[in-house]
């Protein structure tokens, strides 16, 4: 089959590999009608998520129709349509069983290694490195789908594949990012990042009844769709006043939001240049894994007792965390890769409903085969890019 | 040398007893100790045993099973003697994930993907299933 994978650092390409296994009773092989490149992949294309091998198929946004299925699984059958949820998740161990799906115990094959950088080991991750498991993606033609019988969520109407494809990941991982900032109509939340993410965070805090986001991201292109097409009632674009503590400050009546959400991560910018440079030097040197710029300033602007919501993809250490705010303003924070098997079946339903139509993000279209060039528009946000859909 | 290791497992303590009894004595069960010979058998709170002289191991072992907190399930908890040459080759056998404490981790994790799970969890990229001598040799995943 065809697959896009990793070959090194800023270079992905598509080749021939070996077609999918069922490696365990409770596998299934889906063959891929649409999957999409995350800005989590960026991590990796970009080289700061290691463990990466060449030769990995990367992907965990991916959709299509069941081809195969292990003796364990009964609930589907050759030629469902299913969505994939990106952490894949035993359904039985302690944290699945309490609804912390992306912290399965037993789907990380790897599990040693990812207890050494996080103390415990968590979920496995399709195409995500080896610290997450060392799982295939679903940038392919087909792909082996572990735990068939507890992650992917039948499609039974006739959706398009767009409008269901981003329940695994990025409107779960929004919904959930805007549920931990515990939105109600009278708090104002600030969403750092408006990539495909953010933009979930922000419509999804509107569905949750929220009735004031402050967007903050550089591209003007990115913050008009924050506006029209999401539901930010302000936006703050850092690249012409790099001061977002202040104006988001101006814009609260000295308060500052009542919630923030890190929608950004690892590979933040910053809007003055000598502050941008000091953490991208110490990232390319290695001296930090993450450059938490959205992070900082996020809990910078909190206003005390407010919350700060973490779904910004962290790998590792962050320099200068400004404890000292976050303690004295008795902040709290929460965070985490999507639980993403809790948000199936409601956000499908809101889809069902009408009251959100996901394809909004989308604004690139491209085959498989084009998948190299996907990634270098995503990365450097060439073309108004926002989000990429591969139909391979 | 000297370890202790120990994980929790969502099953009741008789039927994760049954479980770890059975993997152990059986070769094919996936578990790097197994075989052993059950020496001291107290279903379900405690067993003993004796590695062959053949076995990485080559020492003692001795399993205890207690009540986790709320509904967690069982901790199984495992106290491992052995003897293990010089310091030399116990400090490669460390680093490439052949030691005794870190082969007696992976069981762990494999005996709890067994009882949670019903099998042994594969990738492609760690084929096997859970194995620190693996984390350096990693297959590309595909």
């Amino acid at each position: 089959m065809r697959a896009n994978v990793w070959s090194g650092r800023n270079t992905v390409q598509v080749e021939n590999v070996p077609d999918p296994q069922i490696m365990n009773s409770r596998d299934a092989i889906v063959r891929i009608t649409s999957t999409a490149i995350c800005g989590s992949d960026l991590h990796l294309y970009d080289g700061y998520i290691p463990t990466m091998e060449k030769g990995d198929i990367l992907g965990h946004e991916f959709m299509g129709e069941v081809v195969e299925v292990g003796s364990g699984v009964s609930n589907l059958t050759v030629g469902d349509r299913v969505v994939v949820p990106f952490p894949i998740s035993c359904g039985s161990c302690n944290r699945c069983r309490n609804g912390l799906f992306s912290c399965c115990e037993n789907t990380n094959p790897n599990a040693g290694m990812a207890e050494k950088m996080f103390g415990h080991p968590t979920a496995g991750i399709f195409g995500y490195s080896h610290l997450t498991g060392g799982f295939a993606g679903g940038q392919a033609e087909y792909a082996r789908v572990p735990f068939a019988d507890v992650g992917p969520i039948k499609i039974e109407d006739d959706l398009a594949d767009e409008q269901v494809l981003f329940l695994s990941d990025i409107f779960p991982t929004g919904y959930m990012g805007a549920e931990m900032a515990e939105p109600s109509p009278e708090k104002v939340i600030a969403v750092w990042g408006a990539g495909p993410v953010g933009q979930f965070t922000i419509a999804s805090a509107k569905l949750l009844g929220c009735e004031q986001i402050i967007a903050i991201d550089r591209f003007d292109y990115r913050l008009q769709m924050a506006r029209d097409k999401a539901g930010a009632t302000a936006t703050i674009n850092y690249d012409q006043n790099p001061d977002v503590v202040e104006q988001l400050k101006e814009m609260t009546g000295g308060r500052g939001p009542d919630s923030v959400i890190d929608a950004v991560g690892m590979e933040a910018t910053h809007g003055h240049a000598a502050i941008h440079a000091y953490d991208r030097f110490k990232q390319a040197t290695r001296m930090e894994s993450d450059r938490p710029h959205a992070l900082r300033e996020a809990i910078m602007a909190c206003r005390p007792g407010g919350i700060v919501s973490v779904i910004g993809v962290y790998g590792g250490l962050s320099d200068k965390f400004p404890m000292g705010a976050f303690m004295n303003k008795g902040l709290t924070m929460r965070s985490g890769q999507c639980h993403v098997h809790r948000y199936l079946r409601p956000l499908l339903e809101h889809v069902q409903n009408g009251d959100i139509d996901p394809s909004f993000v989308i604004t690139h279209r491209l085959g498989l085969d084009q998948a190299p060039e996907g990634y270098e528009t995503f990365k450097n946000k060439q073309d108004d890019c926002v989000k990429v859909v591969l139909k391979p | 040398m000297h370890a202790r290791v120990s994980i929790t497992v969502a099953a009741a303590r008789d039927e994760a007893y049954r479980q770890w009894r059975d993997m152990l004595a059986d070769e094919q069960s996936g578990l790097r100790m197994a075989p052993v010979e059950i020496a001291d058998d107290e279903p379900p709170n405690r067993m003993g045993w004796a590695f062959a002289d053949d076995s990485p191991f080559s020492g003692t072992g001795v399993a205890v099973l207690a009540e986790a907190p709320g509904d967690q399930g069982v901790e199984l908890h495992l106290d491992l003697e052995w003897s293990e040459g010089g310091p030399v080759g116990s400090a490669v056998r460390k680093l490439t994930g052949t030691d005794a404490e870190q082969e007696a981790r992976d069981d762990l994790r494999r005996f709890k993907q067994v009882v949670e799970t019903g099998e042994i969890v594969r990738s492609q990229g760690t084929p096997e299933g859970h194995t620190a001598t693996r984390h350096l040799t990693q297959q590309p995943a595909q």
